[in-house]
């Protein structure tokens, strides 16, 4: 009995000085206020964010192809898994050309994977991991609710072992953006830094939602030489998580993205060109035109008849009203970017009727647009 | 023993659960979204062209008044008379610079509108106030509509030829106040002796600012402006910096008053040096000191004038040295001259170089001053009056 007293006495000494001693070495750690949010944010997020390791290709001899003549090189990137099959979202520049691709998981498992489909024009690539799911997935939240001010985080595998999250706010929301030559609308811009590796990880929200896939980040600035200002840091894209949600599952089913196409580069004009290009006075009233600088010839602009030198003063809409009926509205362009958010909204069936001006003479032409072409002019609309 | 250990684990887990209890309160602090949407509206984009219709700038500023007074930087507006106003709604209107102060990077805009129009305005806080590890936030709209756009090596075809200039906020904290280092190189860039030289607070925080953020607003976690956004670099990262609101109202004040800015002055250069605001600072200041070896002068230095004089002088960190006296100032005239030690200013003792600033610039013009000084081994009484510091380009930026 006094054997066993003297155990147990001795057992709580050592466990309540362990306690205290515990205790006092992590107080601030275990009871930081201020973190709590952000990690419960991160758990719910990270456990779908995905490492993804690709080898690609550099250079391969063409007549000995079986031989060693060849560069390969490996890279990395981030993704995160939007469906429970498997299939996770990255960007498509980041998986371009993958020989082999493989993805690391939160668990630690590391998986083959391969590219299942993609969508050029916006940047995203949907990849599918070879492995027995079910797989987390992440939910998504809405875009277009989002408020400047808003705390995110920007997740990703900065370095390919361990994910790691980035605290910012979103600084904007952006009427557009003109990225890797196609115009994206309504995209957000955060201060959360994106590092090297971490493109195409989630910005998600203190809830946990996803707001979009990190996207870009604008890094060069010509504007002062000087020492003091001569990059520009943390003004970061983010492709919102609407259309993402939407692309990402018409992908998923196979599906490919429609990017109506005209095939035009445009200016904006002054009053002046206008004026000394003849304009009549009711169309110089309205205080808008866009001049053509180039079209692609195997765009529905040239092959419909629209010249370099021609000025767009703004397009007679038709297209069908969620009711059935055929609307008809018109819209004057003052900038380029009126017009490409205007083409972005056509379905294949819309038409635009153009309002143009050639050798000071008003005319009207017609013009259907095209899916957007892999080789279609850069930077055209 | 055993009641004693039960009595302490319940005793400690009553502690523990205390302390998780305060947490709730933390999480609550982070939501800026109120406080951005009440002070966006009065934030503006500050844009000009040169005569020429070549090159330009511009800026960011903030309405600090409903009849459209805009503060912004004196680099956003340079020697413009006329700048355009582009509203956060989209809305561009012309401005009138009204004037500005070299001397604090501070530039004073009025909205001009036919008809009086109240326009939506920021609260300016106290920025003696501000404090290490702050809560801010920044508004600004990076980039730049002149000279085209920031993501050209992205898009080599990118052909809308404009970079959208939207306000956009970044988030950070207080780091520290700078002496205005980083303005030294400015002078070359901006071609003016004066630029950024009076001897004040530069504050730098860690929330963003790209070109075109210059002129912006910092912000307290209440929404209460606390600075002018000035610099920002990301050779250094997070190195940004941001001018104090009280200079900006001090020259605001001084202008619709005066037309020009006025401070008392004395003529006297002591601007702080690294070595003297921190003794283990290495690494020189070129031209201030010749000869200066930091390492054994400061000891030196330490050894013999402060500790001697520290019975005496509790409050003072370290007595200012003249490093000079501007030509044909008071000071000069009184026979101050390089070398000598201001131990008290009208009998006060002061702590640094900031407070005998403050106390110098708290003066009125033709009031007199006394300082004790020691010039070698022998203490003595100046007395001479206060003056106007000679406006720009005269060069008597930095001086006291």
């Amino acid at each position: 009995m006094d054997s066993r007293g003297k155990k147990s006495s001795i057992f709580w000494v050592v466990g309540v000085s362990l306690l205290l001693f515990c205790s006092a070495m992590t107080p601030t750690y275990v009871f930081d206020p201020g973190s709590f949010a952000f990690v419960e944010a991160v758990e719910k997020v990270a456990p779908a964010v995905v490492s993804v390791e690709v080898v690609t290709t550099l250079y391969q001899s063409p007549v000995f192809r079986r031989s060693f003549q060849r560069l390969i090189a490996q890279g990395g990137t981030s993704g995160f898994i939007v469906s429970p099959e498997g299939y996770a979202v990255t960007l498509y520049t980041q998986v371009k050309g993958a020989k082999e691709m493989q993805v690391r998981l939160h668990d630690g498992r590391i998986l083959p994977a391969r590219l299942a489909n993609y969508d050029r024009w916006n940047n995203l690539a949907i990849i599918q991991i070879l492995g027995p799911g079910p797989f987390p997935a992440v939910t998504f939240g809405d875009s277009s609710a989002v408020q400047a001010g808003e705390t995110v985080l920007a997740l990703g595998y900065p370095l390919g072992e361990t994910v790691a999250a980035s605290v910012g706010v979103i600084s904007s929301v952006r009427d557009y953006y003109m990225n890797w030559d196609y115009f994206v609308p309504k995209v957000i811009q955060t201060d959360a830094r994106f590092y090297l590796y971490n493109l195409g990880g989630p910005l998600a929200n203190m809830r946990g939602e996803v707001l979009g896939i990190n996207a870009l980040a604008v890094e060069q600035s010509t504007i002062i030489p000087t020492e003091l200002v001569r990059e520009v840091q943390n003004l970061n894209i983010v492709f919102p998580s609407n259309d993402l949600r939407q692309y990402a599952f018409d992908l998923i089913a196979g599906r490919k993205i429609y990017h109506p196409w005209f095939g035009v580069i445009a200016s904006p004009t002054t009053k002046l060109l206008r004026i000394f290009a003849g304009m009549p006075e009711e169309w110089i009233e309205k205080d808008a035109g866009i001049i053509v600088d180039t079209v692609d010839l195997k765009g529905p602009a040239a092959k419909r008849g629209l010249r370099v030198g021609d000025i767009i003063l703004g397009a007679k809409f038709t297209r069908q009203s969620p009711a059935g009926q055929l609307v008809t509205e018109e819209i004057l362009y003052k900038s380029p970017r009126d017009l490409a958010l205007n083409i972005r909204q056509l379905g294949p069936d819309d038409k635009l009727k153009l309002q143009v001006l050639r050798e000071a003479k008003k005319t009207e032409i017609e013009v259907y647009p095209f899916d957007r072409p892999d080789d279609a002019m850069v930077g055209s609309i | 023993m055993k009641k004693l250990s039960i009595l302490l684990l319940s005793f400690m887990v009553l502690s523990l659960e205390a302390t998780e209890e305060q947490g709730a309160e933390g999480i609550a602090t982070m939501d800026l979204t109120p406080v951005v949407a009440k002070v966006k509206p009065a934030m503006v984009r500050v844009l000009h062209r040169s005569p020429g219709g070549a090159g330009g700038g511009g800026g960011s500023g903030s309405i600090v008044s409903p009849d459209g007074y805009i503060y912004t930087n004196w680099h956003v507006v340079t020697s413009a008379k006329l700048v355009d106003i582009t509203l956060d709604n989209g809305e561009v209107l012309p401005g009138k610079v009204v004037g500005t102060n070299v001397k604090v990077d501070f530039g004073l805009v009025k909205i001009i509108t036919p008809e009086p129009r109240v326009f939506p305005y920021v609260d300016l806080a106290d920025s003696e106030k501000i404090q290490k590890n702050d809560l801010v936030f920044a508004i600004g709209s990076p980039g730049d509509a002149s000279l085209g756009f920031m993501i050209e090596q992205f898009n080599p075809g990118f052909r809308l030829k404009e970079f959208q200039l939207v306000n956009t906020v970044t988030v950070g904290i207080v780091k520290d106040f700078e002496y205005p280092f980083p303005l030294m190189s400015a002078e070359d860039v901006f071609n003016n002796p004066d630029y950024g030289k009076e001897l004040t607070w530069i504050i730098q925080s860690t929330a963003t600012i790209n070109a075109g953020n210059s002129g912006g607003a910092t912000f307290n976690a209440r929404g209460e402006q606390i600075g002018i956004n000035s610099w920002g670099s990301s050779a250094m990262e997070a190195q940004n910096l941001f001018y104090p609101i009280n200079d900006a109202k001090k020259s605001a004040e001084d202008i619709l008053k005066y037309g020009r800015v006025i401070y008392p002055w004395a003529g006297l250069f002591i601007f702080w040096t690294p070595q003297e605001r921190n003794p283990t600072y290495i690494g020189g200041w070129p031209g201030v000191e010749q000869g200066f070896n930091p390492q054994q002068d400061i000891q030196r230095y330490i050894k013999e004038e402060i500790l001697r004089l520290d019975e005496f002088y509790k409050g003072m960190k370290y007595p200012v040295k003249i490093k000079g006296v501007f030509p044909g100032s008071p000071a000069e005239q009184a026979g101050l001259a390089a070398g000598d030690v201001i131990y008290s200013v009208n009998g006060k003792v002061y702590k640094d170089a900031f407070e005998l600033r403050k106390m110098i610039r708290s003066m009125s013009v033709g009031d007199s001053v006394e300082f004790f000084i020691r010039r070698g081994g022998v203490f003595r009484l100046v007395t001479l009056r206060i003056e106007e510091q000679p406006q720009p380009p005269a060069g008597a930026g930095g001086t006291v």
